[in-house]
C-alpha cells in the first residue's frame, strides 16, 4: 500500500462503490416500504385487537365491554369471566392508555350493537398516564391511523414531529416488522381465556417477595394520582359515546398491593383521586347512568409479581372470582 | 460524546477527519497531529470539562518524569512517578471503597477516616494512568530512545479513539507512527476505507447487538433475590454474549478510528469464545490489557518469585505454588481491581486466577488433552462464573445467580409451562424474568443468534488489511450502517466506559 495515497480501488470504492450500494438499497427499500405501508403491523396484542375488533360481528352481542390495562388483561387473557358469548374483551395496557380504550371501543361499536354495560376495570393509573412520545408511537399513532383517530391524537398526546427519514434508516418498523405482519396468519377473534374462576380457593398462598419487589411497589406509592386534562377529555368522549349509544358506565379499581395502598391513603392520593374521577365522570356522564365500584381485595405484597400485577394463578385468580361476580351482578336484570 | 451518537458520527468525527487531512495535505504530518490532539482535547472535555484538569495534571507531570528517565533512569523517579499516578488512580477510584471497608473491619463511624463523596470517577483513568506508567517504566528500562516531544506524548496519550476505554497502546508500538505521521510518511489517508468498515463493524456489534441482548441481562440481575435455575442461565449467558459485543464493538470503532487517521492501533478482541482454555481465553479476551498485566506485573513477580523458589524449594507442587500459581492468583487480583473497586470485581480476579492456575497445572503434568467439546465447556463456565461477579450488583446478588445456577431445586417452570411441569414432575410459578412465553423465546433467539455470531463471525478487526475494496463490502458496511444509525436514539453507555 503507497503510504499517504489512497489506491485506486479504495478511492473508486469510497467514491463510487459504497455512495452507489447506499442509493441502490435506499431505492429498493423505500419501494418495499412503501408496498408494505398499508400493511397492519401483528407487533403485540393491541395491534392484533385494533385489527380484529371492527371485523368482528358478535351475534348475540355481548352485554358487557370491558376495557382496563395490563392487570385486568392479565385475568381476561387465561380466565373466563361472565358466561360465554356474555363479555367482549378489549383490555389493552397502560401505554396505550384511556385513550386507546376509546378508540378500540369506537371501532368496536362500529361492527356490534351497544352493550348494556363497558366496564372499566384497571389501576387507577390508567386513568392518570400520559404517553411521552415513543410510547405513544408504539402504542397509539402507529396503531389507530386512521383519520378521525389520528385527528383525535393530534390534540391529546405528545408526539414526535414527523419528519422525512428514509425507510432504509429505520429497517426495524418500515421492514422488519411490517413483513412479519404480512406473513402473519389472519387474527381471529378476541382474547379470552378458559381457565374458570375458582372461588373455592379462599386463602392463596404467598409469592415469593424480594427487596427491589417491595421498593418498586413503596415506589409506585410515592406517585401521586392526578388525572391529566387529555385524559379528562377522554372520558368525556366516552361518556358522549354512552349516551349516544345507550349504555351504562361501570368504573372498579384494579386490586393494588397493600405497600402501595397504604402511602396512597396515607398521602391521601387515593381518596383524592377517587373524588377527582367521580367529580369528571359526574360532570361529563349527564345522562349515563354510571357507577364506581366499591374496593376490591387487598393483596399483600408477596401477593404481585411486580408492583402492578397479581401473581399467576392464585391472586390471579382472586381477581378472577371477583370479576366473574361483578359481571354477573352487572347483567342480571 | 460517545462513539455512537449523532453528535459524534455525523458532526464530530467528519468535520476533525476532514481538518486532519486537510491540514496534513497543506502543512504537513506535523500539524495534522496537532489537529489530532486539539480534537482529542475537545473529544475528552465534553462529558465534563473539568476533567481536563486533571489529564492535563497527569500528562504534564508524567511527561517531564519520562524525560527525566530517558536522560538518567533513577530509581526513585520511577518510584516517585508511580506513586504519583497510583495515588491518583486511588483516590479517585478506590478511595471510596477503602473507606467502606476500614469502617466495616473496625465497625466505626465512617466519619473517622474520612467523609464518604460521591467521587465521579473521570474517565478513562484508568486507561490512560496505565498508558503512562508502562511508558515510565519503559523510559526506566532503557527501552524509551528517544525521548518523545511534548507533541508526540500528548498524540499518544489522548488520540481520542484509544483514550477512553483502550485499547492500551504501548509507546513502543505507536512511537514510529507518530513520527512517520510528523514527517510525512505515515499512512495518511491510505487506510480510511478500510478504517470505515471495521469501525461501521464495531458500530452494528455495539448498538444492534450489544444493546439488543441487554435487556435480558438487565432484568436477570435485577431480580436476582427470586431468580430461577432457567433464567439465570439465561441472564448470565444473555451479559457474557452482551459483554463481549459491547466491549469488541467498541474496541472495533477504536480500531476503525485509528485506521481512518492512519495510525494502526492494537487488536483489542480475538473471537475470545472460541477459546478452549482459560490461557487461551485471556490470549483472545482484553488483549492489551492482558499485555499490559503480563508484562509489568505477572513477570517481574514471576521473576523474582522463580529466583526465590529455585533458591529455597525442591518440592515440584510447592515450585509450582510459588513460580505460578501466586504470580498468576497476584495478578488477576489486581486486574479484578483495576476493573473497579468492589468485592464483586476482587471476585472476578480470583475467579479467573484460579482457571488459569488450574489450566497451568494441567499443563505442567502433562495430563491428558481434553475432548474440544468438554475443555471448551470448561473453560466457558469458569468465564460464565467470572462474569456472574463482573456483573452483579454486590456479592450477595453474585451468589443468589450462582446458587440459582448450580442448585437443582431452583429449577422451576414458568407458569406457561404448567402442562408440561405437572407431565413431568417439576415445579412451576409466575416468574420475573420469563413472565411470559414471549419474552422467554425472544431470549432464547438472541443467545442462539448472538452466540453463533460470536463464535462464526469473521474478525475483520484482526485482517483489515485483507478486506478488499468489493462491491460485497459495499452493501455490507451500507446495510450494517442502516441497521446501526436506525438503533442510535435507544438509550445506550459503553459497559468499559466505568472502568
Amino acid at each position: 500500500m503507497n503510504p499517504r495515497i489512497m489506491s485506486s480501488s479504495w478511492k473508486k470504492f469510497l467514491l463510487v462503490k459504497l455512495p452507489l450500494a447506499t442509493l441502490v438499497l435506499m431505492i429498493v427499500v423505500q419501494m418495499l416500504a412503501w408496498a408494505l405501508e398499508d400493511t397492519p403491523y401483528r407487533r403485540h396484542d393491541l395491534d392484533l385487537l385494533a385489527l380484529n375488533v371492527e371485523h368482528i360481528a358478535f351475534t348475540p352481542s355481548p352485554q358487557i365491554v370491558i376495557v382496563g390495562d395490563s392487570v385486568t388483561q392479565d385475568i381476561l387473557k387465561t380466565y373466563q369471566i361472565g358466561d360465554n358469548g356474555q363479555v367482549a374483551n378489549l383490555t389493552t395496557n397502560q401505554a396505550s392508555g384511556l385513550i386507546g380504550s376509546y378508540f378500540l371501543l369506537n371501532r368496536y361499536l362500529q361492527a356490534n350493537h351497544a352493550p348494556k354495560v363497558l366496564l372499566i376495570a384497571s389501576t387507577p393509573e390508567f386513568f392518570t398516564y400520559l404517553q411521552d412520545k415513543a410510547t405513544a408511537e408504539v402504542y397509539l399513532t402507529s396503531v389507530f391511523n386512521k383519520s378521525n383517530e389520528l385527528d383525535i391524537l393530534k390534540n391529546s398526546i405528545n408526539q414526535s414531529s414527523k419528519k422525512f427519514i428514509p425507510a432504509l434508516y429505520k429497517l426495524k418498523p418500515t421492514i422488519g416488522l411490517k413483513l412479519l405482519a404480512f406473513f402473519a396468519s389472519a387474527p381471529s377473534g378476541l382474547l379470552m381465556g378458559n381457565r374458570k374462576p375458582n372461588p373455592e380457593i379462599d386463602t392463596p398462598k404467598l409469592g415469593t417477595t424480594s427487596a427491589s419487589l417491595e421498593t418498586d411497589i413503596i415506589h409506585r406509592g410515592e406517585t401521586a394520582l392526578q388525572i391529566p386534562q387529555q385524559n379528562t377529555l377522554i372520558i368525556k368522549r366516552i361518556c358522549d359515546l354512552a349516551a349516544t349509544r345507550g349504555f351504562s358506565i361501570y368504573v372498579q379499581n384494579a386490586p393494588i398491593a397493600v405497600g402501595t395502598r397504604e402511602i396512597w391513603t396515607k398521602k391521601n392520593y387515593l381518596s383524592e383521586f377517587d373524588s377527582m374521577r367521580k367529580r369528571i365522570i359526574g360532570k361529563h356522564c349527564k345522562g349515563v347512568l354510571w357507577n364506581i365500584g366499591a374496593e376490591t381485595p387487598v393483596v399483600p405484597n408477596g401477593g404481585m409479581r411486580d408492583a402492578y400485577h397479581l401473581a399467576r394463578h392464585d391472586w390471579t385468580n382472586v381477581y378472577a372470582v371477583f370479576l366473574n361476580q361483578l359481571v354477573m351482578s352487572l347483567v342480571s336484570p | 460524546m460517545l462513539f455512537s451518537s449523532y453528535t459524534f458520527i455525523f458532526i464530530f468525527l467528519p468535520l476533525v477527519l476532514l481538518a486532519f487531512h486537510s491540514v496534513r495535505y497543506f502543512w504537513g504530518g506535523q500539524a495534522a497531529v496537532v489537529v489530532s490532539v486539539a480534537a482529542s482535547i475537545i473529544f475528552y472535555g465534553w462529558w465534563n470539562p473539568p476533567y481536563l484538569l486533571l489529564i492535563a495534571v497527569s500528562i504534564t507531570a508524567n511527561f517531564f518524569w519520562t524525560q527525566a528517565l530517558v536522560r538518567t533512569p533513577k530509581k526513585l523517579t520511577l518510584f516517585t512517578a508511580l506513586v504519583f499516578n497510583l495515588s491518583l488512580l486511588g483516590y479517585f477510584k478506590y478511595r471510596n471503597f477503602f473507606l467502606e471497608n476500614m469502617d466495616f473491619f473496625w465497625h466505626g463511624d465512617i466519619a473517622s477516616f474520612g467523609s464518604l463523596e460521591l467521587i465521579f470517577i473521570p474517565l478513562g483513568i484508568s486507561f490512560y494512568t496505565f498508558q503512562q506508567i508502562a511508558l515510565l517504566i519503559d523510559a526506566h528500562d532503557g527501552a524509551v530512545d528517544p525521548a518523545p516531544t511534548a507533541l508526540e506524548y500528548s498524540q499518544f496519550i489522548l488520540f481520542f479513539p484509544q483514550l477512553i476505554a483502550g485499547p492500551i497502546v504501548l509507546y513502543r508500538e505507536i512511537t514510529h507512527q507518530i513520527s512517520n505521521m510528523q514527517d510525512n510518511r505515515g499512512e495518511g489517508i491510505s487506510l480510511l476505507g478500510v478504517g470505515i468498515a471495521v469501525f461501521v463493524l464495531g458500530l452494528f456489534k455495539k448498538v444492534c447487538l450489544a444493546d439488543g441482548i441487554a435487556p435480558f441481562a438487565d432484568i436477570a440481575f435485577s431480580t436476582h433475590e427470586t431468580i430461577t435455575l432457567l433464567e439465570a442461565w439465561a441472564g448470565t449467558v444473555s451479559y457474557a454474549l452482551q459483554l463481549y459485543f459491547d466491549f469488541s464493538g467498541y474496541s472495533d470503532m477504536a480500531l476503525g478510528l485509528g485506521l481512518m487517521f492512519g495510525f494502526h492501533l492494537p487488536l483489542n478482541f480475538d473471537t475470545p469464545y472460541r477459546a478452549c482454555n482459560m490461557i487461551d481465553f485471556w490470549k483472545r479476551w482484553h488483549i492489551t490489557m492482558t499485555r499490559f498485566f503480563m508484562m509489568y506485573v505477572y513477570s517481574p513477580l514471576a521473576l523474582s518469585l522463580s529466583r526465590f523458589g529455585s533458591a529455597h524449594f525442591n518440592n515440584g507442587v510447592i515450585i509450582f505454588i510459588i513460580t505460578v500459581a501466586s504470580p498468576t492468583l497476584a495478578t488477576f487480583l489486581v486486574s479484578g481491581l483495576w476493573h473497579g473497586a468492589g468485592w464483586t470485581f476482587v471476585a472476578f480476579g480470583v475467579v479467573n486466577g484460579i482457571g488459569l492456575t488450574f489450566n497451568h497445572a494441567w499443563k505442567q503434568m502433562k495430563a491428558p488433552k481434553l475432548p474440544f467439546v468438554i475443555s471448551w465447556g470448561v473453560t466457558m463456565l469458569c468465564v460464565l462464573v467470572s462474569f456472574v461477579y463482573f456483573r452483579a450488583p454486590s456479592i450477595v446478588a453474585a451468589h443468589n445467580m450462582l446458587s440459582a445456577m448450580f442448585d437443582p431445586s431452583s429449577l422451576i417452570l414458568p407458569n406457561w409451562l404448567e402442562t408440561l411441569a405437572n407431565a413431568i414432575g417439576l415445579p412451576w410459578r409466575t416468574l420475573n424474568m420469563f413472565a411470559s412465553g414471549t419474552f422467554a423465546i425472544k431470549c432464547f433467539v438472541w443467545i442462539f443468534f448472538l452466540g453463533s455470531l460470536s463464535l462464526l463471525l469473521p474478525n475483520w478487526a484482526k485482517n483489515y488489511l485483507a478486506l478488499k475494496p468489493s462491491w460485497s463490502l459495499a452493501f455490507t458496511i451500507t446495510l450494517l450502517t442502516a441497521l446501526a444509525i436506525g438503533q442510535l436514539s435507544s438509550p445506550q453507555t459503553f459497559l468499559y466506559f466505568q472502568f
